[in-house]
């Protein structure tokens, strides 16, 4: 093509804005296990790194490329179950525990995937509904290999030239530098050509075809990225804990990360922080009310939906944009 | 020499109903070319079936000598047919120049990894899209909207946006659906500007169109559909006097 006009100015750059939010918040969050008043308290502060990875991944896929998966739990405990039964059944290193937990979880993804994702419509969410059922049933029947009801224990914990990171204030330094990395590398994703085109696919999928994009195949490549996070949040929770049980990964649970992404925004990069943030601390808040929290998670969806269709972030975003305008 | 594209023997049916039966046509590198015809003479049914959203029954399409009939749409996209739609399918959550630059989509290469681990390569070229698709901004003159969400854009200016995204794909034939359906008069005539301004440029346009003033003024060769069969072709002039055309079509109406 023959130059156009005049040397582009670009608008408003995109610049590094997201990048320096990410970093400041990473700052004040390395600050966690000096302020945490007990362990307990500190550990929670891991979890809310795990359920970040859990939500962020599949914001990507449900609010970024507008595929919906119901099997979040399922890829969270198939990577949970690889990393542990290899490091507590086969001797492996948690470290090659997880790397394998994050080649599984794709490689199912893509098997689920391929016959799914071709078609347009919600066969997606179906085939979802249907793998985690399936895995719960394997995680609770395999006993031999899972432990069956009653769990999998002897998980070991990570360790690091000798010096053990199960240890809570050593962990949580793991989570924090593992879930950065990942934050910052979803927050590049998102503006890249590849970011660009998930977001064409979620509006149209025509539309995106027609401008270039091999739609199946992007489709694919976020759905097995999105189940490989997932899988890497996994094996961290088998071995925090030391020990998973199959009630943590029901169909129930994939339910609830759904209204998480919901709740923060769907698409919305800042999203996650606020769902990973609501489910981690609302329960412990709500333990005196036993199973309270799942009224209030659902009463918080409907608002959501029905008032605030950006979710949290969004609606902080529009607070902000308002108070810049005055 | 080969023509730019070259439609041959397209059929169509849709269950009971034949869109389209043996169709064919051809556009001249440079030319424009207009496709005109009645409510259902099977205009659009033959564009989704030149760019890949819809397979022909039978009949082969060719780009430029190569066939291409069996690839998918994006794949099209790449050896040179752009196009825009009669309703839209522009994406309403990013921006107008985000818009532009998913348009860059068949042009650049960097995958996802890439843009995961923000390589150098993956940073190049998304500042070069920003500025390939601000400059298609400026000059199709809605650079002034670049930051606008694109949901938010009045009818005509998406309508433009769409023929500058489908411009970032730097195709060598722009096919336009109806690009000036539904607009006021005002827009109407920005729309002529642009496509003569690209067509100037060098870039062959195929265009669907029902207002058939516009279309005899702008075009050089016209293919009429009726039924989902060709009754004319052949300049704006041999078809305006057609009275095959005035018949079915034109009624003897229109006086352009």
């Amino acid at each position: 093509m023959t130059p156009l006009t005049t040397p582009a100015r670009p608008a408003a750059s995109h610049g590094d804005g997201g990048v320096r939010a990410l970093a400041l918040a990473w700052a004040i969050l390395l600050a966690w296990p000096w302020l945490a008043p007990n362990d307990y308290l500190l550990s929670l502060g891991s979890s809310f790194f795990i359920n970040l990875l859990l939500i962020a991944s599949l914001n990507l896929l449900v609010g970024y490329a507008g595929q919906v998966s119901m099997a979040q739990a399922a890829f969270f405990g198939l990577g949970a179950y690889a990393s542990g039964i290899l490091t507590a059944q086969h001797g492996w290193s948690p470290w090659l525990g997880t790397a394998a937990a994050m080649v599984i979880c794709p490689l199912a993804a893509v098997i689920v995937g391929l016959p799914t994702l071709r078609l347009r419509g919600h066969y997606l969410a179906m085939a979802t509904v249907g793998l985690n059922v399936i895995l719960s049933v394997f995680f609770v029947g395999l006993v031999g290999l899972t432990g069956g009801p009653n769990g999998l224990i002897g998980i070991p914990s990570f360790s690091l030239g000798g010096m053990d990171l199960g240890e809570p204030s050593k962990f949580y330094l793991l989570a924090w530098l593992v879930t950065g990395a990942v934050m910052l590398g979803l927050l590049f994703l998102t503006r890249s050509r590849a970011g660009r085109a998930l977001r064409a696919i979620a509006a149209s999928d025509i539309g995106a075809e027609c401008m270039g994009i091999a739609v199946f195949r992007h489709k694919i490549a976020v759905f097995a990225l999105c189940a490989a996070i997932a899988g890497l949040a996994g094996a961290l929770y088998g071995h925090q804990n030391n020990f998973v049980s199959p009630d943590t990964f029901s169909f129930f649970t994939s339910v609830l990360l759904l209204v998480m992404v919901a709740i923060g925004g769907f698409g919305r990069y800042w999203g996650p922080f606020f769902g990973a943030l609501i489910y981690t601390a609302l329960p412990e808040l709500m333990r005196a009310w036993h199973d309270t929290e799942l009224l209030l998670f659902g009463a918080a969806m409907i608002v959501v939906v029905g008032f605030l269709p950006g979710g949290l972030a969004g609606g902080l975003a529009r607070l902000r944009s308002v108070g810049r305008s005055r | 020499m080969t023509a730019l594209l070259e439609v041959r023997d397209i059929s169509r049916r849709f269950g009971g109903l034949q869109a389209l039966s043996e169709v064919s046509l051809s556009v001249q590198a440079g030319e424009i070319k207009a496709v005109i015809g009645p409510n259902g003479a099977g205009k659009s049914t033959l564009f989704n079936i030149i760019t890949g959203v819809t397979p022909p029954s039978s009949g082969s399409v060719w780009l430029e000598g190569r066939r291409i009939d069996p690839l998918p749409a994006h794949r099209r996209v790449a050896g040179g047919l752009a196009r825009t739609f009669q309703n839209l399918q522009i994406f309403p959550e990013m921006t107008v120049l985000e818009n532009v630059m998913v348009g860059r989509h068949a042009r650049t290469c960097s995958g996802f990894l890439a843009g995961l681990f923000n390589t150098p390569a993956s940073r190049r070229e998304r500042a070069a899209d920003r500025d390939h698709a601000y400059a298609l901004l400026e000059s199709l003159d809605l650079q002034g909207r670049a930051d606008a969400l694109a949901g938010a854009i009045s009818y005509g200016e998406a309508k433009i946006m769409e023929i500058a995204r489908a411009m970032a794909a730097e195709p060598k034939l722009l096919l336009l659906d109806e690009p000036m359906a539904g607009l006021p008069t005002g827009a109407i005539e920005r729309v002529v500007a642009t496509i003569g301004a690209l067509n100037a440029r060098g870039v062959a346009i195929l265009l669907v169109e029902h207002n058939v003033r516009v279309v005899m003024n702008l075009s050089h060769s016209v293919l009429v559909l009726n039924n989902g069969s060709p009754i004319s072709e052949g300049t704006p002039e041999q078809v305006r006097g057609d009275p095959a055309v005035l018949d079915a079509y034109l009624g003897g109406t229109v006086h352009a």
